[in-house]
């Protein structure tokens, strides 16, 4: 195929699908400069694997890729605590994201959190989470995925996916419900 | 439906519904519910309060400008790189190198992989030797388990808090391994943790702990001392079954091991 032509249908198909992949990335990563090189990577190894793989959902397939490319980011940094389930007590930082930018709010409804601070503790609830869950939780209710959806990004059965889902959101309120009682008493 | 169905811990009706994943039956069969409950009803309502502020508020854009260096890195890779160029304009005048440079960097080629994979292979076979150690210690010192118990729920929280990584132990008895306990054990520089099994008078041990290896599906044997090891790693963890049990025996344990864990899905790219 004519290269020029090559390129100008990947950017067509899937610079559309730019702020999903950085979602992503910045999810599992933790960091924005990690997540823009993750994304970065992802898109030229999509490029590379575009002219195989033209018929499919293309939002799935680079999403597939940008996870598995947050993966190997977090192994080559050894930054084995992302990978590993660990303890929501121990690990509370509370460093903030230095931004985020309300992409899905023109749809915004009415029933959201209404404490600005509560929607902190559960910004930093869910970025504490062991990355099994989070990754489910962010696919599902930020990217609005389907069930069927994640279980071919992630690898597992639809199943597993609910189950992830509900556990992760059980963790979310237990998590969100012990922090705000810890900062009424005053220990946040 | 009850409370307990409605919450249950495989199958959660109350997120299944919010997520309008539920069939029209069971949807009216919850709806019903929340009816009659009002802990139910107000679990959704929380469910449903976080599934919104999660979806409008928590997205992050992708930075300024990412799109261009995108589109710039898109290029440069369909490019051919600036070595190939080089290597074209200087093929006329140094076309005598071409006989000479590809035998020197072959042989220098097979040095530099002998060296690379030299302490590799010695690392893998000092690990084996730790693996029939621990092994061999586990049944001469009357030390198998730590934690006696063929309950799945009680060797696994017992493990969480002495290893750092989940150490899932299976119920794998309705194919003849029993479950036995939970072990602590120390192997290459780290804590290990050892999951026992036995099938008829052969002790298994499954050894986990973690690697910076990449995943690796296909599973490895090898015997030491009369031993049968099988390994494999999967998701930054390595895990080593060994016992005096046949090879075949002992490669069916691993294959129902894995099978009940996610296994690393196939790259795309």
């Amino acid at each position: 195929m004519n290269k020029n032509l090559l390129i100008e249908q990947f950017e067509s198909k899937m610079l559309s699908h730019m702020d999903s992949a950085y979602n992503l990335a910045r999810w599992i990563t933790g960091h924005d400069q990690d997540a823009e090189d993750v994304v970065q990577e992802a898109y030229i190894r999509a490029f590379r694997g575009f002219e195989k793989y033209t018929d499919i959902n293309s939002l799935s397939w680079l999403l597939t890729i940008v996870r598995n490319t947050s993966y190997n980011w977090i192994k080559s940094k050894h930054d084995y605590k992302h990978l590993i389930e660990f303890d929501e007590s121990v690990h509370s930082s509370s460093d903030e994201p230095s931004f985020i930018i309300e992409r899905n709010q023109g749809l915004r409804q009415e029933k959201i959190l209404t404490s600005s601070g509560n929607k902190d503790l559960l910004r930093n609830a869910l970025k504490d989470m062991p990355l099994i869950f989070r990754e489910v939780v962010v696919l599902h209710e930020i990217e609005g995925l389907s069930y069927k959806e994640i279980a071919d990004i992630v690898g597992i059965p639809v199943g597993t996916v609910m189950s992830r889902l509900s556990r992760g959101r059980r963790r979310l309120q237990k998590t969100l419900s012990s922090r705000m009682n810890r900062r009424t008493r005053g220990e946040l | 439906m009850s409370c307990s169905t409605v919450r249950g811990i495989l199958y959660n009706y109350i997120s299944a519904y919010v997520d309008d994943e539920l069939a029209d039956t069971d949807r009216a069969a919850v709806e019903k519910h929340f009816e009659i409950c009002a802990h139910c009803a107000n679990e959704r309502y929380e469910i449903e309060q976080m599934k919104n502020t999660l979806h409008y508020e928590f997205a992050y854009s992708s930075p300024y400008g990412l799109k261009e260096d995108i589109k710039d890195k898109i290029a440069e890779s369909a490019e051919p790189s600036e070595e190939v160029i080089l290597e074209e304009k200087s093929q006329f005048s140094w076309r005598w190198l071409n006989y000479i440079i590809p035998p020197f960097a072959t042989a220098v080629a097979a040095v530099l992989i002998v060296l690379a994979f030299l302490p590799q292979y010695q690392l893998s076979v000092m690990m084996e030797e730790e693996i029939v150690s621990a092994h061999v210690r586990s049944l001469i010192e009357d030390n198998l388990t730590h934690i006696n118990s063929s309950d799945t729920h009680q060797i696994k929280p017992w493990f969480s808090g002495k290893v750092d990584f989940a150490a899932n132990a299976k119920d794998l008895s309705k194919s003849g391994f029993d479950l036995k306990g939970g072990r602590l054990d120390y192997i290459n520089k780290q804590s290990a943790a050892s999951v026992v099994y036995q099938i008829r008078d052969h002790v298994i041990n499954l050894f986990i702990f973690p690697t910076t290896e990449d995943d690796m599906i296909d599973v490895k044997t090898f015997q030491n001392r009369g031993f049968n090891i099988v390994k494999w790693t999967n998701q930054g963890l390595e895990y080593c079954v060994i016992s005096d049990l046949n090879l075949t025996e002992l490669e069916h344990f691993a294959q129902l091991y894995r099978n009940q864990m996610p296994l690393p899905q196939s790259k795309l790219y």
